[in-house]
C-alpha cells in the first residue's frame, strides 16, 4: 500500500470503521511508514485533547423522580375539571408503583370510580331529569353481569340516595386527597367507617369493607369499569343534545380529545385483558375512563 | 469461581436475564415507571453527557435529559426493535436538543449573544489554581464545539464523546454513512484549526 492510498483511510482506520482486509493493509503500512504513522498519532493526540474537556453535568439525585413526576403530569393533563381528579390519580399512581396487586388499592380505585359515577348521577338529576330516567338509562346501559345492580324494590328513592351518596363521596374524596389515598388496611377501614358513620353510603352504590374484601381484584376492576361505562353512556346522550350549541372549532377540539381518549381506552383495555391482575394496566384503563367522563362533563358545561 | 452455579450450563444465565429484560420492557410498555427506570437508568449519564457536549450548558443539559426520558417513557410503544433501545433513546435526545437549539436561536436573533461571555458567566465556580489551565482549555474546546454547525457537532459528539460507530450514528441521526464520514472529517479539521495553539503543531 502506498501513502496516497493510506492517508485517506487513516481516519476511518482510527475510528475502527474499516473492513477486514483493509484494516490489515493500513495497519501494516502505518507501522512501517513514518509519515502515515504521524497522521495516526495526530488523531490520537487530538482525541486526547478533546476528551480533556469533561462533562460536568451530573445526574441529580432527584432526576428520576422528576422524570416520573413530569411524565405523570403530562399523561393526566386536561383542562379545568381534571385538577381534583389529577391529584387523586397522582396519589394512585404513587401507590401503584408497588409491583403487587393489593385489594386495598383496588378498593380505593373503585371508591373513586363510584364517586365519579355518583357525581354524574347528581349532575343528571340536577339537569331536571327524573331519577327514573337516569335509572332506566343506567340499567339499560350496564350489562347484567354488574354485581351491584339494585334490586327492583330499591329503585324508588334512588334519587335521594344518589344525592346523599354524592355528599358522602365528596367527603371521602376529600379525605382520600388529604391522605394521598388509603395506604394500608387501617386507613382503609377508617375511611370506610367514616362513610358508614355518616350513614351516607347506600348499599346499592357503595360496598362495605367486607363486601369489597370478598371480591377479587379483577371483579372490582370489572365493576368499576361498568360504572364508568354507565356514566359515559348517560353523559354521551346529554352531549349529543348539547353538541349543536358548541361552535365548530370547540366541537372539533373536543372530538379530537375524545378520539384520543377512546384510543387510549382501547389500548388500556387490551392491556388489562392480556395482563389480568396487573395494577398498572388497571390503573391506566380506569384513568382513561375517568378522563373521558371529565371531558364529556366539560362538553356539557361548556 | 462458579458463583452462579451455572458454569456447566452456558447460556442459562444469559437466557434468564434476557427473559427478565423482555419482561421489564413489556412492563415498561404498559406504563410501569419502575420497569422503565430499571431499563433506562444506565443511559442517564451517557444521555446527559451527549446533550452537554451539544449545548455546552450544564443546567440545560440536565433539563433536556429529563425531557428526553419523559418523551421516551411516553413513546415507548413506538419502539419497534428492542435491540435498538440505545440508538432510539439517543435519537429522541437528538430531537430534544435540536428543538432547544432552534428555540434558543430564535431567542438570540434579536440579542446577539457572544458565546465567550456566556461561557465566562457560567464558569465562575471556584477551582484550584492548578486547574486554571484545564479550565481555559475546556472553555476553548467548548467554544470550538459551539462553532461547528449543528450536523457536524452532532456527528463529532457522537463519535468522539460517545464512541458511537458510523452505523449507530446513522441510526440516531438518519444521516447517510458518506455524509457522516465527510462531516466528521470536516469537523475534525475545524476543531484542529480552532485548537491549533493547544496541539503544538502547524496545520
Ligand atoms: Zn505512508
Amino acid at each position: 500500500m502506498r501513502c496516497e492510498e493510506c492517508l485517506p483511510l487513516v481516519e476511518e482506520y482510527f475510528d475502527g470503521e474499516l473492513d477486514e482486509p483493509m484494516v490489515n493493509l493500513v495497519a501494516e503500512h502505518v507501522t512501517a511508514c513514518a509519515r502515515c504513522a504521524t497522521e495516526y498519532q495526530k488523531l490520537e493526540r487530538e482525541q486526547e485533547l478533546y476528551l480533556s474537556y469533561e462533562c460536568d453535568a451530573e445526574v441529580a439525585p432527584a432526576f428520576w423522580n422528576n422524570v416520573k413526576a413530569q411524565a405523570a403530569r403530562e399523561s393526566i393533563r386536561s383542562p379545568k375539571l381534571s385538577q381534583r381528579f389529577g391529584r387523586l390519580f397522582a396519589g394512585l399512581q404513587s401507590n401503584f408503583s408497588a409491583p403487587r396487586f393489593s385489594a386495598t388499592l383496588t378498593a380505593s380505585i373503585v371508591l373513586v370510580a363510584i364517586g365519579i359515577t355518583a357525581g354524574v348521577m347528581l349532575y343528571i338529576n340536577s339537569r331536571g331529569k327524573t331519577a327514573n330516567t337516569a335509572e332506566r338509562i343506567s340499567q339499560k346501559e350496564s350489562t347484567p353481569a354488574t354485581a351491584s345492580q339494585p334490586a327492583p324494590n330499591q329503585v324508588a328513592g334512588r334519587d335521594e340516595q344518589s344525592k346523599t351518596a354524592v355528599a358522602g363521596q365528596r367527603e371521602i374524596e376529600k379525605d382520600l386527597n388529604k391522605r394521598q389515598l388509603v395506604q394500608n388496611r387501617d386507613e382503609r377501614k377508617a375511611n370506610q367507617s367514616l362513610a358508614v358513620q355518616r350513614g351516607t353510603v347506600p348499599r346499592t352504590t357503595m360496598k362495605t369493607d367486607a363486601q369489597l374484601r370478598k371480591q377479587t381484584p379483577d371483579q372490582l376492576i370489572r365493576e368499576a369499569e361498568q360504572k364508568y361505562l354507565a356514566a359515559i353512556a348517560m353523559l354521551s346522550r346529554d352531549v349529543s343534545r348539547h353538541r349543536s350549541k358548541l361552535d365548530s372549532e370547540t366541537a372539533m377540539r373536543f372530538e379530537r380529545t375524545l378520539a384520543e381518549i377512546d384510543r387510549t381506552i382501547m389500548d388500556t383495555r387490551r392491556a388489562v385483558r392480556e395482563h389480568p391482575g396487573d395494577p398498572i394496566a388497571a390503573q391506566y384503563m380506569l384513568t382513561a375512563y375517568a378522563k373521558k367522563v371529565d371531558v364529556l362533563r366539560e362538553m356539557i358545561g361548556y | 469461581m462458579d458463583v452462579m452455579g451455572l458454569a456447566d450450563q452456558p447460556g442459562a444465565y444469559a437466557d434468564a436475564s434476557m427473559d427478565a429484560h423482555e419482561d421489564l420492557i413489556a412492563r415498561a410498555r404498559r406504563g410501569d415507571e419502575e420497569a422503565f427506570r430499571l431499563i433506562f437508568e444506565r443511559y442517564t449519564r451517557p444521555v446527559i453527557s451527549f446533550i452537554f457536549y451539544m449545548v455546552s450548558d450544564r443546567t440545560l443539559s440536565e433539563e433536556l435529559a429529563q425531557e428526553t426520558f419523559v418523551r421516551a417513557y411516553k413513546s415507548l410503544g413506538a419502539l419497534r426493535d428492542e435491540t435498538k433501545l440505545s440508538t432510539w433513546l439517543f435519537g429522541i435526545a437528538k430531537n430534544v436538543v435540536r428543538e432547544s437549539l432552534r428555540a434558543s436561536r430564535r431567542r438570540a436573533q434579536s440579542v446577539e449573544l457572544d458565546n465567550q461571555t456566556v461561557l465566562e458567566i457560567r464558569d465562575e465556580r471556584e477551582s484550584p489554581a492548578g486547574k486554571l489551565l484545564d479550565r481555559e482549555l475546556s472553555r476553548m474546546i467548548s467554544l470550538a464545539l459551539l462553532k461547528l454547525d449543528e450536523d457536524k457537532r452532532l456527528i463529532f459528539t457522537l463519535k468522539v464523546y460517545q464512541q458511537r460507530s458510523y452505523d449507530e450514528i446513522s441510526e440516531i441521526t438518519g444521516f447517510s454513512i458518506p455524509k457522516i464520514r465527510n462531516d466528521l472529517h470536516r469537523a475534525r479539521r475545524e476543531m484542529r484549526r480552532q485548537l491549533s495553539a493547544y496541539l503544538g503543531d502547524k496545520r
